[in-house]
């Protein structure tokens, strides 16, 4: 037996989006703000609240940029509010015993827990260690998965801007991966 | 153009599949004969794919059950909220509504409940209580602004243009209302203790809202405007009983109910019960004692149960279930009613309840063929004496302890924060330890935790360094959030490593939540389980804990898993679980157990089953080996009740239907609409398409026998075969089961006879069983209680408590008598 909640067609595609985006629109806004999560379930649902007033005909066609974009301004606006206010965003490790993710988990894993390969957590260190804004882009691109058009409209950017900043970013990843020296965003690689 | 470098941001946007088409192309032809450039795209992608794994792999986050109830619940009454806020600021949704978790459908369903808590003056259970007094200034401010909500006919006739208007959104919210009830019960408390100083007020406006829905709602569903001045609890009651019903006559039925309250109702009134007990007053009583004494802040999560109805043989002569042997709603019962709470009906599952126990069926002696053997007991109905009851037990054989092939666990742990309560983490611990404490030298185990990040605590190791491993076990502590997701995928994987081939391959898996399953959903998570339970890893999956425990989807998973679920509560249960009915928990001897009886027309006229609400399969599922069915375990017992109406019954009273019974009985407005429709017995049983389908080949009853159907214009009532009419059999149990590691299914079956045996010369176990399903339907409420009550529920059960080599039944005998404390205690 179906024991899905009820629902009628018109809020179905409320709890779909709910069920789609909760966790990944909560990931990315956790990481805006610095690890606070009762900070960051209070903007998502806000987000979701948000939802139920749109004209559903409005906001379907770019539901993900959308509520990125909500979550986003809410999350930047109580960041401004709360005066913790810093130029760049926080992807810093956080210590005060707030949720953290995995790449800032290394420090407070549960001891018996197993050790990550090296690699993974090596290679969340490094995207922590990128700029601000190509640390997001990579975190919308591949976490959030969305186009670089969709990013746009999400971090109100053009889709070039985008475009340079996850190329830039993968290009150090690369390059602190394999050892090389980073040396700026632009390096040049070995070409035929 | 045709310089490309490595910093062209286009490598990465062609890597990744971002170009347009027309730049694709054009990139593409530039890069022919750059071999260098095809490298560095490789490479890029390279890099892409282990960042989107690693991000991927990053734990997700999740709101807490009460926002995105929240949620779902603002998305479901958007629309009455909206209607409802015309004209009627008050109730617009706040921004403060929202964060407390506060929906527009909870406010709507709490009015249902404040409205007749009111009208009894009774007193509230919980912290928070509504005034005692009717004549007190709360109630009497209540009741006042009620009488003035339904006493303002200019005011609804002004609204009566708008309302039919508005006819169709209402009757959805309506019936939206309805669906939530069961979630609503656990969302009601909860509201009312995060704001006990706005509760009066806060019911108070939105029972004058809901007052006016439901008014409008009748106006708008074509009954006569007068209707508008009738008491607020008969318009309520209406709106619950005959919800979206397009027939004026089914509410103007309904209607009548509450003006003929206490007398006998002439047009459907049941020959077998106590003619008062109408809907609305199993509704008033139902919501009255909701909101006295539920747990208030509960976000556990329990499935919806809509009970089995009586069927006719006629129209669905079989009746299919899968086997269950869960006995996780036994211990969540015992646990609301330890911590002094009404249990939340869909927490009340009868099978489990029943299958709690053990009973002394006979088992299989080693020659037989069949790992279990059935036995069938027939006798009278204690709570509806004109009924029969019938007992299906079914025991699985034992396997000694030393007998036990070897046995290769992975222990699932979810050590999340939230685990750290003294009923979680440290049970676990203490529950496994004992279990690893009665494993034997062979046996291996291996411990994965989930939180953060899911990782290998331990890898499998065998029992003889059990040192290791309890010391594993013992090392364990909370925190981190959940991702259970990948652990999950971990631990099979674990498991499959150190597969034992005819052994026991089982993952365990402890939580006091639900899976965070990450970037997966649900469905693919239940494949994922599915798949496993293929390869011969099953799934255990024990429940822990309060506030947050996702008690359906643990069952799911269990049941996807070919496993079994439990409700762990305290060291004594693990004890039972875990050690206990080890054998049981870990060895399964048959798989895919299914039940199909069939029913005798010429003796049976209808039937119930107790329980077993989320097994229900279609008749022809019984056949198909590929449909998935419950499992038995070594030495488990598993118990089937059916409430049997014999044939006759009825033709010596005055002939009300079945049909029209149901209509008395219906609680929550389906079997209304059903019974005014004239439709056949329709549940969640066999589609009756399917029954009818199936009764071609079978015989079949007189049509003529249930008088609310008219007779059929073109087919004669088919006749019954010579079976029917001469073996007096009541009715043929037919089982089907699978060997543990078979794909192929075996049909028992076997034909049962009433032999007439009276109440009192059934057996002590019989007794037990039917005193536990009839705890069961007093908890929920049930419109099929008959004459139980906590007292003679007891009664039953000390009859049957000599067979209690642990005490068990003891305990539920002390157990009822604790819920008559809290729920009931003035009834003798």
């Amino acid at each position: 037996m179906d024991s899905s909640s009820p629902a009628t067609a018109e809020n179905q595609w409320i709890c779909e989006a709910l069920q789609r985006y909760e966790g990944p629109l909560l990931r990315y806004t956790l990481r805006l703000l610095n690890g606070d999560l009762e900070a960051a379930r209070d903007v998502v649902q806000d987000a979701f609240v948000k939802l139920i007033q749109q004209d559903r005909s409005a906001v379907e066609d770019h539901l993900a940029p959308w509520l990125y974009r909500v979550c986003r301004n809410r999350a930047l606006d109580r960041i401004r509010k709360e005066q913790r206010m810093q130029t760049s965003l926080p992807d810093a490790p956080n210590t005060n015993g707030r949720l953290g993710t995995a790449a800032d988990a290394h420090d407070e894993q549960p001891a018996e827990q197993a050790q990550q390969p090296e690699t993974r957590s090596r290679l969340l260190i490094m995207v922590a260690d990128l700029p601000e804004r190509q640390r997001e882009v990579l975190r919308l691109k591949f976490q959030g998965d969305l186009s670089y058009r969709e990013i746009a409209e999400v971090m109100d950017l053009t889709v070039s801007h985008v475009g340079v900043l996850i190329h830039t970013g993968i290009q150090t990843l690369r390059q602190r991966m394999t050892g090389a020296p980073a040396t700026t965003r632009t390096t040049s690689t070995p070409s035929a | 153009m045709n310089d490309i470098n490595t910093n062209d941001p286009r490598l990465t946007a062609y890597a990744l599949g971002e170009l347009e088409d027309a730049d694709r192309v054009e990139f593409e032809s530039l890069l022919t004969e750059r071999e260098d450039l095809r490298a560095e795209i490789d490479a890029i992608r390279s890099v892409a794919n282990e960042l989107h794994e690693e991000l991927m792999h990053e734990p997700t986050p999740a709101l807490s059950g009460q926002q995105r109830e929240a949620i779902k619940a603002g998305a479901r009454s958007g629309s009455s909220l909206r209607l409802v806020g015309d004209g009627e600021p008050t109730i617009r949704p706040a921004a403060w509504w929202w964060r407390a978790g506060i929906s527009g459908a909870a406010a709507v369903l709490l009015l249902g409940v404040a409205v007749p808590v009111m009208m009894r003056g009774r007193t509230r259970g919980g912290e928070i209580a509504i005034d005692k007094n009717p004549a007190g200034p709360t109630g009497g401010a209540m009741r006042e602004s009620l009488v003035e909500a339904n006493e303002r006919p200019e005011g609804l006739v002004a609204k009566i243009e708008e309302a039919s208007r508005m006819k169709d959104e209402l009757a959805d919210a309506t019936k939206q209302v309805r669906q939530l009830s069961s979630e609503g019960q656990n969302l009601i408390p909860n509201e009312i203790v995060e704001y006990p100083n706005d509760w009066p007020e806060l019911s108070l406006r939105r029972a004058q809202t809901e007052t006016e829905t439901a008014t409008l709602y009748s106006i708008g569903g074509a009954t006569s405007p007068p209707a508008a001045n009738k008491p607020a609890r008969e318009t309520l009651a209406r709106s619950r009983v005959a919800p979206g019903s397009k027939s004026a006559q089914d509410q103007t039925q309904a209607m009548q109910f509450p003006s003929q309250s206490g007398a006998p109702d002439g047009e459907a009134k049941s020959p077998a019960r106590q003619p008062q007990e109408n809907s609305l007053t199993l509704f008033r009583s139902t919501l009255i004692d909701d909101a006295d004494s539920f747990e208030p802040a509960s976000r556990d999560r329990y499935n919806p149960i809509v009970e089995n109805e009586f069927l006719g043989v006629a129209t669905a002569p079989l009746s299919t279930f899968s086997i269950d042997v869960d006995t996780a709603s036994y211990s969540m019962v015992r646990r609301q009613l330890r911590d002094g709470y009404r249990p939340a009906p869909d927490s009340v599952r009868l099978e489990e309840l029943i299958n709690y126990f053990d009973y002394k069926y006979d088992a299989p002696s080693p020659g037989d063929h069949d790992p279990f053997r059935a036995n069938v007991e027939v006798a009278t109905c204690p709570w509806q004496p004109e009924h029969r009851l019938v007992r299906i037990g079914i025991k699985g054989m034992e396997i000694p302890h030393n007998d036990r092939p070897a046995t290769n666990l992975v222990f699932l742990l979810d050590v999340s924060g939230s685990m750290s309560d003294q009923n979680k983490l440290p049970l676990v611990k203490q529950g496994l330890m004992r279990l690893v404490d009665n494993l034997t030298v062979d046996d291996r185990v291996a411990i994965v935790v989930y939180a953060g990040a899911s990782g290998l605590v331990l890898d499998s190791t065998f029992v003889s360094d059990k040192d290791t491993i309890l010391g594993a076990l013992d090392r364990l502590s909370a925190g981190g959030s959940t991702n259970g997701g990948a652990g999950i995928e971990l631990a099979y994987k674990v498991a499959q490593d150190h597969f034992i081939k005819d052994g026991v391959n089982r993952v365990i898996l402890a939580t006091d939540g639900d899976f965070n399953v990450g970037v997966t959903n649900n469905g693919d998570l239940f494949r994922l389980i599915e798949e496993k339970a293929k390869s011969g890893v099953f799934l255990t999956t024990l429940g822990f804990g309060t506030g947050n425990l996702n008690d359906a989807m643990l069952e799911q998973l269990a049941d996807k898993g070919n496993g079994m679920c439990a409700y762990i509560d305290t060291i004594e249960e693990a004890q039972k679980v875990l050690v206990d009915q080890m054998s049981g928990s870990l060895v399964t001897i048959a798989k895919d157990v299914k039940i199909q009886v069939e029913f005798n027309p010429a003796v049976v006229k209808s039937y119930r089953l107790l329980g077993y609400e989320n097994r229900a399969l279609a008749a022809r599922d019984f056949n198909d080996d590929t449909k998935d069915a419950g499992e038995i375990g070594a030495g488990h017992t598993v118990t089937a009740l059916y409430e049997i109406e014999p044939v006759g019954l009825l033709a010596m009273a005055d002939a009300a239907p079945i049909e029209a019974r149901e209509q008395v009985r219906g609680r929550d407005g389906r079997a209304m609409d059903q019974a005014a429709e004239g439709a056949d017995a329709e549940s969640a049983q066999p589609a009756p398409s399917e029954a009818a389908a199936e009764s071609k080949d079978k015989p079949a009853s007189p049509q003529a026998e249930q008088p609310a159907v008219d007779p059929l214009r073109y087919q004669a009532p088919a006749q019954l075969n010579e079976i029917a009419r001469t073996s007096g059999e009541m009715l043929t149990v037919k089982l089907r089961y699978k060997q543990p590691d078979g794909d192929t299914s075996t049909l028992v079956q076997f034909p049962v006879h009433d032999e007439g045996e009276s109440w009192d010369q059934s057996t002590g176990d019989f007794k037990f069983a039917a005193s536990v399903a009839a705890f069961g339907m007093v908890l929920r409420d049930s419109s099929y209680k008959g004459d139980a009550t906590f007292n003679s529920i007891m009664e039953w059960a000390r009859a049957g408590e000599s067979i209690d080599p642990h005490g068990y039944r003891k305990a539920f005998v002390e157990m009822v008598a604790k819920a008559k404390q809290i729920i009931d205690p003035t009834s003798d």
